[in-house]
């Protein structure tokens, strides 16, 4: 199948390999696995602006050292989320559909990834034009994206019980995480 | 295959009143929730907006029926699931796709049975019935029985509210995530679907008692890790699966197509004012 040559294609292919080689790295390396990703997120996502939206209104109200605290926090939060959670590449393909324009300077590059045995996962990427270059703003599998349901979550707490107790528990669930790798 | 289902079918079947002894109870406590269920809306307009594009007035109650369907599934279901699937090792496990489909995809009766989809059909038609029996129309009998108008006429006010269209976030007993539109239509379906007056008229009732243990307990057993892990990783578990539940059916609705631009995106006032994007990476 064709992969389409838009440029914003063409970064999500690239991203992937990069992704591919951290998940080639043996599960037990949690610390090189979670480094690798760290790199990717901090090259090629968009982090201030995510942070932001999943936030939402609760980004302006919040002082500067929360905003700091806060970002540390969900940086961590998702890269071993992400790193736990995506396991061993076991040598799926994952297969560029389309890239389509969504805003001005947002695009949706559209993947699938083919499985064993199962109906291949749905995998949207979008693609923002930055004053950095081309960023990741978003991940959605099978039409649930990512930041939407952060943002819905983590608005929630927030309005229930404040922006320390979101901090907290993000943190909280960091150190747990660090205890049960060593 | 068929026969251990059958078994595990007879096992449960042979103790009905175990699930008169859960009903009652856990009718009464959803009740006791659901008169303080709705929540006032906040008076800061920001705040406001937020509540409203949230959709979800009844927030209080559906914790409440939230935190219940947990305690139980984590006392009876889940337990029950486990040792399901320790007797069926050869099952397949598709992670976050089914977990998502299980969370509500509404199904068409009818059309499955049309189809020739069997199982399809008797998975509709086990929901159907766990949902009329202690489900929508369940809660409203009751209230009106134990003299509860009040609580009636809430739901009516917010139904006239809201309107159909977009209808708040209902958590279901024991089936879970859901709308009040959608509640209401599967108790309708209910009462036109022809399989079941068929059934019920030749007393064979029993049968969807029997397909529905097992179709609840089957669905459980695939969705263990997946949902253990969505609670581990989120700070707001209810928060979390009301998200995902909605992304999944408006996903369905659209049939996986390009969604239309999300207002966070590019219109939302946050993003207007760069000075603030340098600040932290």
């Amino acid at each position: 199948m064709a992969s389409p040559d838009t440029e914003q294609a063409k970064f999500v292919n690239t991203l992937i390999d990069k992704a591919i080689k951290v998940l080639e790295l043996p599960i037990e390396n949690r610390s090189e696995r979670e480094a690798g990703f760290r790199n990717l997120v901090r090259h090629d996502f968009d982090m201030p602006t995510i942070v932001r939206l999943v936030l939402g209104r609760h980004w302006r109200t919040a002082t500067t050292g929360q905003k700091t605290r806060f970002s540390n926090a969900f940086l961590t939060h998702l890269i071993s989320v992400y790193s736990d959670g995506l396991g061993m590449y076991d040598g799926q393909i994952l297969e560029i559909e389309k890239s389509t324009p969504l805003t001005e300077k947002d695009t949706v590059v559209f993947t699938h990834i083919s499985r064993e045995g199962a109906l291949p996962l749905r995998l949207d990427w979008r693609v923002r034009q930055t004053s950095r270059g081309l960023k990741i703003i978003d991940i959605a599998t099978e039409g649930v994206s990512m930041v939407t349901t952060k943002r819905s979550e983590f608005t929630s707490l927030v309005a229930r019980e404040g922006v320390e107790a979101l901090i907290a528990r993000l943190e909280g669930m960091n150190a747990k995480t660090t205890e049960g790798s060593s | 295959m068929s026969g251990s289902r059958a078994l595990l079918g007879i096992t449960l079947l042979n103790r009905p009143s175990i699930f008169k002894l859960v009903a009652r109870p856990l009718l009464l406590g959803i009740l006791v929730a659901g008169l303080s269920g709705c929540a006032t809306p906040p008076k800061d307009p920001e705040a406001y907006s937020e509540w409203k594009a949230i959709n979800d007035p009844l927030e209080p109650m559906n914790r409440g029926v939230f935190e219940v369907n947990m305690f139980l599934d984590g006392i009876i279901l889940k337990p029950v699931a486990q040792g399901y699937r320790w007797v069926l090792p050869n099952f397949l496990r598709s992670g976050v796709k089914n977990a998502l489909d299980n969370l509500g995809e509404p199904l068409n009766a009818a059309n499955s049975l049309l189809q020739g989809d069997f199982s399809r059909a008797s998975t509709a038609l086990g929901r159907l019935l766990i949902n009329t029996t202690i489900g929508l129309a369940g809660l409203i009998d009751v209230a009106e029985t134990i003299g509860l108008r009040p609580v009636k006429e809430d739901f009516g006010q917010t139904l006239a509210v809201w309107g159909l269209e977009n209808t708040p976030y209902l958590v279901l007993p024991l089936i879970g995530p859901s709308s009040i539109r959608d509640g209401i239509g599967k108790g309708i379906e209910f009462f036109v679907d022809p399989t079941t007056i068929a059934l019920e008229n030749s007393d064979l009732e029993w049968v969807n008692w029997t397909l529905t243990a097992v179709d609840i307990i089957d669905r459980r057993s695939r969705n263990i890790e997946t949902l253990d892990d969505i609670e581990r990783n989120s700070v707001d578990f209810y928060a979390a699966i009301r998200s995902l539940y909605r992304q999944r059916r408006d996903d369905l609705i659209h049939n996986g197509n390009a969604p239309e631009p999300d207002p966070f995106y590019g219109n939302s006032p946050d993003l207007t004012d760069d000075s603030e994007l340098s600040s932290v990476n």
